[in-house]
């Protein structure tokens, strides 16, 4: 395969398309890779590190213990408070471990490498080449596992560059563990950088914006509040956490009768929303004429997806998914999510589930009575206003929509009289065709400039859905500023499908969470694909590093449109309202001459360039190729600004 | 307006959007009917109506509304840039003449047709 891929990739040079570099695999093989027994990622020093031709595996040299030499019940070695910390990351499940390393958990770093990768069930450090890129993976691994992962960062400057990123974690409701390097006590700190970076309470810094935080005192106290912590992001509403572990704890020997941690991984039962909330909004949705559904994060699950196929089916209502998780079949008779309007004028009830603008979702139904279920109302902090405007609700159930749908389906099930069923379907057909005319008209949209450059986004997603309607696919970015086109007219039936975004609109979240949720998908077997920013990816491009370097299959394609277009539709508005022209409105707001192919052909990722509409096929074709085989390629697409 | 017009400016701006577009000559007054697409063109491009409405027009989500095919009557037109209805900026007579707006006009109106989702194996109806 590396041969066949070389000679792929030279064509690719040949054709003017893109530099193209050696891709991870063919690295690891030129290094003599894969001579590591470790299931977890453990790339081999790169020879160019260490001067020399690269590194024979020779049978007769051990460098390291073996792993029966570093299990837990092997006390012969000393342990150290770091070991005790990987082993509670293990036991909870959180595994996957992002992180730029840093001096003040250089304890840990060892123990992960030393330890945690050689267990069974082993640990996998990732190289990020940002915080907000570790944050960035968690949160994208988060949303496709169903489950939080941990990352890592330097006390201070570290969890400074990781705070954007924790904070679209938290607007997102996205589960992070975010463990912080500290150097709590005076007398350990060694020179003028160690105090520089030490700090009395680091967490301090993103308090506003996590579920919780703590800076443990002992190792059991460190255990208690991991568990804690976990148990915060992962309960609805869901969201970051942060832990500072002090070096000295990370360095202090293990007594050999002390304790070896000992936890449990709980699983997380969300909280239902009161059973008289639910039977009255059961009520007020069987007696309505026109009941809507509004949901924005609320599936969870594949549990929750059904949930709510079935709530809508019983209703025969409208749905508006707002796109914060993949709620509803894209497909779906009932998904009138690009009918907002129309359907929220007719509507004399609305049922809302974790919408996180809810004011402003509901607009045009000024009238209809509002029943709100939300995990939200449980937990909200004051300073930053990622609550948004306080919407007019007539009910608010305090409740996780997800763990809600069944009994809230239960109660509407025996609430529904038998004579209200013939205009139940007849709503239902209504909107059935309502929504071939939606398709229609969306495929007719994306006709339109179908040859023109810069190449529209419609034509970039019907080339790829072209080629992928038939694989395992999922899109690991938001597509807002890429036309929503595959919300229109792709066949998403599962949940994992389409994950939402950012939830901050913090720039600098799509390639990290993209390589993250590619990660996820990985071992599913699945085709993570996304079509994002070139400025989003300007602001973090390291995040394609860490996709080639640990070889993570992902189709990055870049919506090049030279600039910061939302920026430039901005100021142009501002510049006309003033009545000054727009002619110098671009300053300030334009990347031109970026050549996103050579970025990622640097880092190791296959990449191509595409201005003629008519290169897309093969390009995608090609790119494809390379992801099959396990690896990222890319696509730096000049395209339309939107 | 053309006053304001730097061609470093413009060189950048094409540079982020895609082809050049130069700027034609013959920009004397005239009456309306001849109206000339192709200064339309490049004041479509310097006004940055493309940024929001696409290059030729075809409308973008969560930017500008599609504006051709159909194109609406001059009159509406015209209104909607001088008092724009909803989160359109308002282009008044300080930056953009009778002229300009109809010429601008002449430009979409000279777009060719698009292809149909029928046309394009990919886009038909796979009902
Ligand atoms: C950290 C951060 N800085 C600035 C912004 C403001 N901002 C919103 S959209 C945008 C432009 C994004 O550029 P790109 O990803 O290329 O998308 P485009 O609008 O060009 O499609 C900017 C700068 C932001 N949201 N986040
Ligand atoms: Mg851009």
């Amino acid at each position: 395969m590396t041969g066949g891929r070389r000679n792929f990739l030279k064509t690719m040079s040949a054709g003017g398309l893109a530099a193209v570099a050696a891709s991870g695999k063919a690295r690891a093989a030129a290094s003599g890779g894969g001579t590591s027994k470790v299931a977890s990622s453990v790339p081999p020093i790169p020879a160019a590190a260490l001067e020399t031709a690269p590194l024979e595996p020779s049978e007769s040299v051990q460098t390291a213990p073996s792993d029966a030499a570093l299990s837990a019940s092997a006390r012969a070695q000393p342990l150290y408070g770091s070991d005790y910390m990987a082993d509670c990351l293990q036991h909870l499940g959180l595994t996957v471990i992002p992180q730029v390393p840093g001096s003040t958990f250089t304890g840990l770093h060892e123990s992960i490498v030393n330890r945690g990768m050689l267990r069974e069930k082993p640990l996998d450090l990732l190289t990020v080449t940002h915080e907000e890129i570790g944050v960035a993976f968690a949160h994208g691994y988060a949303k496709v596992a169903g489950d939080a992962t941990a990352t890592i960062v330097h006390s201070t400057v570290g969890l400074q560059h990781a705070s954007m990123a924790l904070y679209n974690a938290w607007c997102d409701r996205a589960p992070v563990v975010c463990l912080t390097g500290s150097l709590t006590d005076p007398e350990s700190r060694k020179n003028w950088v160690d105090w520089m970076h030490a700090v009395s309470d680091g967490p301090a810094l993103t308090r506003d914006f996590t579920k919780f935080d703590e800076t443990p005192r002992s190792l059991p106290h460190f255990t208690e509040s991991l568990v804690r912590g976990y148990q915060m992001a992962m309960t609805p509403p869901q969201g970051p956490v942060v832990l500072a572990i002090d070096l000295n704890l990370q360095e202090r020997r293990i007594a050999k009768d002390e304790a070896l941690p000992s936890l449990r991984k709980p699983r997380i039962s969300a909280p239902q929303g009161d059973s008289g909330g639910v039977a009255e909004a059961a009520k007020m949705l069987a007696q309505a004429e026109n009941p809507v559904l509004i949901a924005d994060r609320t599936a969870r699950t594949a549990e929750g997806f059904g949930a709510l196929i079935e709530l809508a089916e019983t209703l025969q209502a409208p749905v508006i998914d707002m796109g914060g998780r993949l709620n509803f079949p894209w497909l779906h008779p009932l998904n009138q999510s690009f009918n907002r309007g129309a359907v929220l004028r007719e509507a004399d009830v609305i049922l809302a589930m974790e919408v996180q603008d809810l004011s402003n979702a509901v607009r045009p139904a000024p009238n209809a009575r509002l029943i709100s279920l939300s995990s939200y109302d449980y937990y909200l902090k004051s300073n930053y206003q990622s609550f948004q405007a306080m919407p007019k609700v007539d009910l608010a159930i305090a409740g996780d929509a997800e763990a809600t749908l069944p009994a809230l389906l239960a109660a509407l099930r025996a609430a529904i009289p038998r004579r209200s069923r013939s205009a139940i379907a007849d709503r239902g057909a209504r909107w059935a065709e309502d929504r071939k005319g939606q398709m229609a008209r969306a495929r007719r949209e994306a006709a339109l400039g179908w040859s023109i450059k810069p190449i529209t986004t419609g034509r970039v997603w019907a080339e790829v859905h072209d080629q992928v309607k038939d694989m395992d696919w999922a899109i690991v970015g938001g597509c807002h500023f890429e036309g929503k086109w595959p919300q229109q007219l792709w066949d998403a039936r599962q949940h994992h499908q389409y994950i939402g975004d950012s939830g901050g609109y913090g720039l600098g979240y799509l390639p990290g969470a993209a390589v993250g949720a590619a990660y996820a998908h990985r071992s599913e077997g699945r085709l993570p694909i996304v079509f994002g920013g070139d400025g989003d990816l300007l602001m973090a491009p390291g995040a394609l590093f860490t996709a080639a370097y640990h070889t993570i299959p992902l189709l990055y394609l870049v919506h090049n449109n030279g600039g910061y277009h939302q920026e430039i539709m901005k100021v142009q508005e501002q510049a006309n309202a003033r009545a000054r022209g727009i002619a110098r409105t671009h300053v300030g707001n334009v990347l031109p001459g970026a050549d996103y192919a050579k970025l990622g052909a640097s880092m190791g990722v296959a990449s191509q360039r595409v201005v003629e509409p008519g290169d897309l096929r093969a390009a995608i074709a090609r790119a494809l190729e390379v992801v099959a085989s396990g690896e990222p390629a890319l696509i730096d697409i000049v395209s339309q600004g939107r | 307006m053309r006053s304001l017009f730097v061609a470093g400016a413009l060189l950048a701006l094409a540079a982020a959007t895609g082809p050049v577009i130069a700027q034609p000559s013959g920009e004397a007054e005239r009456p309306m009917e001849q109206a000339n697409a192709a200064r339309g063109r490049y004041l479509y491009f310097q006004t940055g109506c493309y940024a929001c409405h696409g290059t030729i027009g075809h409308g973008a989500f969560l930017a500008g509304p599609k504006l051709t095919p159909p194109l609406m009557a001059f009159e509406p037109f015209s209104a909607q840039l001088r008092e724009p209805v909803g989160r359109m900026p308002r282009y008044g007579a300080e930056t953009m003449s009778d002229e300009d707006v109809a010429d601008i006009y002449a430009f979409l109106k000279a777009i060719p047709p698009q292809p149909t989702p029928d046309s394009i194996d990919m886009l038909k109806d796979p009902s």
